[in-house]
């Protein structure tokens, strides 16, 4: 029923009772009340003709009492019937003729009054009426149904002027509210609301106002933040909001009615889906995270809660998915797994976690020094390590400090898994996202319990061996050579070295992965290994470079059976999940003392020879020719030669600018050495400095460039340009005693150069053997001014070490990792770790070898913004510097302001 | 409860009109005329209610007005009696009257009648009520007869005398002050026999008529006269009496000299009324002041 009709019903009941009370009680009491006043007046009227009757009477003068009579009669006679009067002899005196029969009314409505004439104590006759009460009666009652004709029609009109009021008042707001609470139910906002009166539909208004905004506000809340899609109970999407779209990349018309299997990724299996289903039509909440398609096909991950929206009877009528996009999150998980595992085998643990300190990734040696594994501790705090050895304080202490200073160093005591105490030294770092706030904890350790006894052994593996195939590494082989080398001399007979190269072992990597190709490794060096006989070694030198190292040869071809059947071993085919993998090799030989008495010698011939070998069609070996190989030799340096070229001073330094490629800052500019040779040209440092490697001679050229720097600095400086220069130091040089001494000397020729502007860049930082020295060294040196940078960072297999310990202002990513990064995700996945690496210790990080625009734009996007390489400038001479600083400008793409 | 008061104050609103109208009835009536020059008073013997006289008369004045130039003012008197009184002491100028009146108003003021009505002659009738089983006066004797007043001219005065000379009976007479009363008192049985004339019998309903029968009728004498005072100038007086009988002329003047009434008005003089005087009414008159 409306509720205008249940408003007015009240005063319709109250209209009936009024009517029914006056007419029942009301009017009967009335009538009475009149009737008593009627005959009262009556009998007054007749009081007041008493006395003319009387006198009339007296005088006999029935003429005169006729006339006061008749016009009593005339006057009266609507009410006044049957007007008699009899003489004292009881005769009839009025009216003239007898009253045969009375009027024809009613005799219930008839009063009969008898009023009798005295005069004198003397009855002179009496006079008697009938009142007819029925006129009056009439009349009263007429008198009554106007009042209630009246209160009928004031009762209407204020019902009337009621409704009017209670439609403007309560009923067209209340329909408005309906109204918009009708659109909110349906998600519309936009509704009209009445206007908030000063009464309580007013603060209904304004209640339902605010509840409204904050309705929308928090759907919009939702919508900004997270992805909204609302299924029936078939599962067909009814409604999306607009991050789904944008995220999707589909149309609202494409998506509703449709299920949501087509923004399905397919990367999840069948139970997935089986399990959610279940959940969520049982009226379950689901939390999960999965992976979906957009229309360009791109996959991308949700966290997801599917909340379902039970009917009276508790079935699901509907759901909604609020999924938040976390893509990002997952690339950045990828990130840090990645960066995890490109320190997947440094003697220290590592733990990365989140921001609220929940274990996210732990490397392998985490899992040797605590115990737990990886699975143990993902999601858990740190705190499981806690060994209450420490006070609260301490770990709040340490927080603290790591928290505002950004990293905390300390010997803390945790407990492993089975419960032993251990001492390790801990660097714990905040990373801090692009605004400041900390996003991860890097907590890098090493156990020092048993530091000397413990990891002896493993220091020596992991000095002379590789990690992944457990040979031994080049310093090894360098040492097995040349007790082979000994030992032959000795015995007067022959060994051969043979350089191995597996043949397209980049095409496994490539199309498997680099898993697949370690394991590749792994097996194939062990069958390879297993094809030797005793007393041989097999190492492996680089990624699928090996050397074999094969003593006492009686007979100089004897090598031959050998490598045949280690060519046979590594052309096996190998099953590695399920995939039948098959590669080759290329061997080159050289043969001591034949094609050279020295080691190395012996490795550049075999080498060479292993190239002849690819060159023939691989999977065959090929046995070093010295005849072919003279017109290589003839470019082949010694030491002499490069000492009298130095005497002669045909070095050059040539100068490759640094520059900051977001700000478009020229930061510096790196001294690489060029030989100016009389015959051959302009000679790359590659193509000598290894020939001088820890030979004095080195020493003196490192000075000398050193020397040359500063010269040009003071140079530069005179023409108003201050750009800082970065030399290359040899690790060798860094270690001699008087290292720090020279360089004083060196500044101090100097004295108008600012030491600030000279960088020293520590070459091979694997060949640094006391790091306290080196420390203190680098120490004394800082002190004097100048920075340290470590170049081709990442590729030496202790450089965390040194990142932490040593105090390089800068890292230098090398620029292997840097060219393929492009192609090769592991390599991108390197720069990126060494940047977060970088970041969480507060180093600068450059990028060298960047060859183009793109390289620039990745490297950008990864956050390493100082490069140097080909695609910014290549090396030039020190005349060039100041006309291309003046033409330099960033790339367009690197700087999007 | 409001329309009850309203309909009690209605009540006593009529109650007083009706005791105001009442009262007023019984009083005498002030007749306008006009001041200026000489007003000639006109006195007319109350037989009729005051306001039913002045019905009457005043259009009469304002025609002898107009004819003459003259102004008169109608006069009136509560009672018989009073006008009596008046009449005799000649406070009227003018004065229609009874012809008895005439008779004493001319000994004792000399006023001399100028018109009077010579279509038909007065006489007094006694009726009794038609079922009576009295046919002749003789039978009265003893009983109580009605008369409108002791002096009334034919009903009462030359009834009476000549009940008591020519029927020598006796009787209780019964003065009910107007020819209705009596015949009212007879028809009521409160007398067995009342003096009137024919012309106020005539003037009975219907129904009172017929339940009244005429024993007797006196000897006739001529009408009421118009008389003037010798005071007022015969010229005066021979234009009203000019004017009159100049009304008589026209069907107007006549319709208002019939309501006096006088059906057909003409010249009067003394001698018309010297019968009356012989009779000896006086014996039978009443004086004023007494009953």
């Amino acid at each position: 029923v409306n509720i205008n009709v249940k408003i007015a019903l009240p005063s319709l009941i109250g209209l009936v009772l009024t009517i029914l009370s006056i007419q029942l009680l009301w009017q009967p009491l009335q009538l009475e009340k009149s009737k008593i006043s009627f005959e009262a007046h009556t009998n007054e009227l007749i009081t007041l003709v008493d006395s003319p009757i009387t006198l009339y009477l007296l005088e006999n003068d029935l003429s005169s009492l006729y006339s006061v009579l008749d016009q009593l009669e005339g006057n009266y006679g609507n009410y006044l019937k049957n007007i008699t009067l009899y003489g004292n002899n009881g005769a009839q005196l009025y009216p003239f003729l007898k009253r045969n029969s009375k009027v024809a009314i009613d005799d219930s409505e008839l009063i009969h009054i008898i009023h009798p004439i005295y005069f004198k104590g003397k009855t002179l006759g009496r006079l008697e009426v009938d009142i007819d009460w029925e006129q009056e009666k009439l009349i009263v009652v007429g008198d009554i149904q106007s009042v209630v004709n009246i209160i009928i029609l004031l009762m209407l009109m204020s019902l009337l002027i009621g409704t009017i009021s209670q439609y403007q008042i309560i009923y067209k707001p209340l329909k408005k509210l309906k109204g918009a609470a009708r659109n909110i139910a349906h998600g519309n906002f936009k509704a009209e609301l009445p206007l908030a009166n000063n009464d309580e539909i007013g603060d209904l208004t304004n209640s339902f106002h605010k509840m409204m905004l904050e309705l929308e506000f928090e759907k919009n809340a939702v919508n900004h933040h997270t992805i909204v899609s609302i299924t029936d109970n078939n599962g067909l999407i009814t409604s999306v909001n607009n991050k789904f779209l944008a995220i999707s990349g589909y149309t609202r018309a494409e998506l509703i009615g449709k299920s949501h299997g087509m923004i399905k990724s397919g990367i999840h299996h069948l139970e997935f889906y089986n399990d959610m289903w279940a959940t969520i039509t049982q009226g379950n909440v689901w939390h999960g995270e999965f992976c979906n398609r957009k229309k360009t096909g791109e996959l991308y991950w949700v966290n997801s809660t599917i909340v379902p929206f039970l009917d009276k009877d508790g079935i699901p009528e509907r759901y909604m998915s609020i999924r938040t996009d976390m893509s990002e999150h997952k690339k950045n998980e990828e990130k840090l797994k990645l960066a995890a595992t490109v320190f997947t085998h440094t003697r220290e643990g590592i733990i990365i976690t989140d921001a609220t300190g929940s274990i996210m990734e732990v490397n392998d040696h985490f899992t040797e020094i605590t115990g737990y594994s990886r699975e143990d501790v993902i999601g858990q705090s740190p705190r499981v390590l806690q060994s209450d050895r420490q006070p609260p304080e301490f770990y709040a202490e340490m927080w603290k400090t790591t928290q505002t200073k950004g990293y905390w160093i300390g010997t803390i005591l945790n407990s492993r898994k089975n419960g032993e105490v251990y001492a390790e030294n801990l660097t714990l770092s905040a990373v801090k996202d692009a605004i400041g706030n900390i996003s991860h904890y890097v907590a890098l350790f090493s156990d020092i319990t048993n530091l000397n006894n413990i990891h002896q052994s493993e220091l020596k593996q992991m000095a002379h061996y590789d990690a992944l195939t457990k040979l031994p590494n080049r310093v090894l082989l360098a040492d097995r050579l040349n007790q082979a080398m000994v030992q032959s001399q000795r015995r007067h007979c022959s060994l051969a070295v043979a350089f191995l190269d597996l043949d397209d072992f980049k095409v496994v990597n490539d199309t498997y992965g680099h898993a697949v190709g370690d394991e590749l490794l792994m097996i194939v060096s062990k069958r390879m290994k297993d094809a030797l006989r005793d007393g041989d070694t097999l190492a492996r030198i680089g990624g699928d470079e090996f050397v074999v190292v094969l003593p006492d040869l009686i007979n100089l071809n004897d090598y031959q059976s050998v490598l045949e059947r280690v060519l046979l071993a590594a052309s096996k085919a190998i099953k590695i999940n399920g995939s039948i993998l098959q590669v080759s090799a290329s061997i080159g030989v050289s043969t001591y003392p034949q094609d050279g008495t020295e080691a190395d010698i012996l490795m550049r011939h075999a080498d060479q020879a292993m190239y002849q070998a690819k060159h023939m069609g691989k999977n065959c070996y090929h046995l070093f020719d010295i005849t072919h190989d003279d017109a290589i030799n003839i470019q082949q340096e010694n030491c002499d030669n490069i000492s009298a070229a130095f005497d002669r001073r045909e070095f050059i330094l040539y100068y490759q600018p640094k520059v900051n490629m977001a700000t478009g800052e020229i930061v510096g500019a790196e001294a690489l050495i060029r030989w100016q040779h009389p015959e051959r040209g302009l000679v790359p440092p590659l193509d000598f400095l290894p020939i001088i490697e820890n030979h004095a001679i080195s020493l003196d050229i490192g000075e000398w460039v050193i020397d040359t720097a500063l010269k040009q600095l003071s140079h530069w400086q005179n023409i108003g340009i201050i750009l800082p220069i970065s030399v290359n130091i040899s690790a060798y040089q860094l270690q001699q005693a008087d290292f720090v001494e020279r360089l004083t000397v060196l500044l101090a020729a100097h004295p108008e150069v600012s030491p600030s502007n000279l960088e020293l860049e520590i070459l091979e930082t694997s060949a640094l053997n006391d790091v306290i020295q080196v420390s203190a060294t680098m120490q004394a040196c800082i002190a004097l001014g100048v920075h340290f940078s470590f170049d081709d960072f990442g590729t030496g297999y202790s450089s965390l070490t040194y990142l932490r310990r040593l105090p390089a202002r800068l890292i230098k990513i090398d620029q292997s990792f840097v060219r393929d990064m492009l192609d090769d995700e592991d390599d991108l996945a390197i720069i990126a770790g060494v940047v977060s690496l970088a970041k969480a210790f507060q180093r600068d990080v450059i990028a060298e070898g960047v060859e183009t625009i793109e390289h620039g734009t990745a490297l950008l996007a990864l956050g390493c913004e100082l490069a140097q390489g080909y695609g910014i400038a290549k090396p030039m001479h020190a005349d060039d510097i100041p006309v291309w600083i003046s033409g330099w400008k960033p790339d367009v793409s690197w700087n999007p302001e | 409860v409001i329309i009850n008061k309203n309909r009690e104050n209605n009540i006593i609103k009529q109650l007083k009109v009706f005791i105001i109208f009442l009262a007023f009835s019984s009083m005498s009536t002030v007749i306008n005329a006009k001041q200026t020059d000489k007003v000639y008073t006109v006195g007319v013997v109350p037989q009729f209610e005051t306001r039913k006289l002045f019905n009457i008369w005043h259009p009469i004045l304002e025609f002898l007005e107009n004819k003459t130039g003259y102004k008169f003012k109608l006069s009136g008197a509560p009672s018989i009696s009073a006008f009596e009184q008046e009449l005799i002491k000649g406070k009227f100028d003018f004065a229609y009257m009874n012809p008895y009146h005439l008779v004493i108003a001319n000994e004792q003021a000399g006023y001399i009648p100028l018109v009077r009505d010579h279509g038909r002659m007065l006489y007094g009738v006694l009726v009794v009520k038609k079922d009576s089983n009295i046919i002749d006066p003789a039978q009265l004797n003893g009983k109580t007869l009605a008369f409108p007043a002791p002096n009334a001219l034919g009903a009462s005065l030359q009834m009476r005398q000549e009940l008591h000379d020519n029927f020598g009976i006796e009787f209780t007479s019964s003065y009910v002050k107007t020819h209705d009363s009596v015949y009212l008192n007879v028809l009521l049985n409160q007398a067995s026999a009342g003096g009137g004339v024919q012309k106020t019998l005539n003037s009975q309903k219907n129904e009172y008529k017929e339940m009244l029968r005429v024993i007797y009728k006196t000897k006739e004498v001529a009408p009421h006269p118009f008389a003037a005072l010798p005071e007022v100038p015969v010229e005066v007086r021979e234009r009203v009496r000019e004017a009159l009988l100049e009304m008589g002329q026209s069907t107007e003047g006549q319709k208002l000299l019939l309501n006096i009434p006088m059906k057909k008005i003409d010249s009067a003089s003394i001698n018309d009324y010297l019968p009356l005087k012989a009779m000896g009414l006086e014996r039978f008159y009443v004086s004023s002041g007494s009953k």
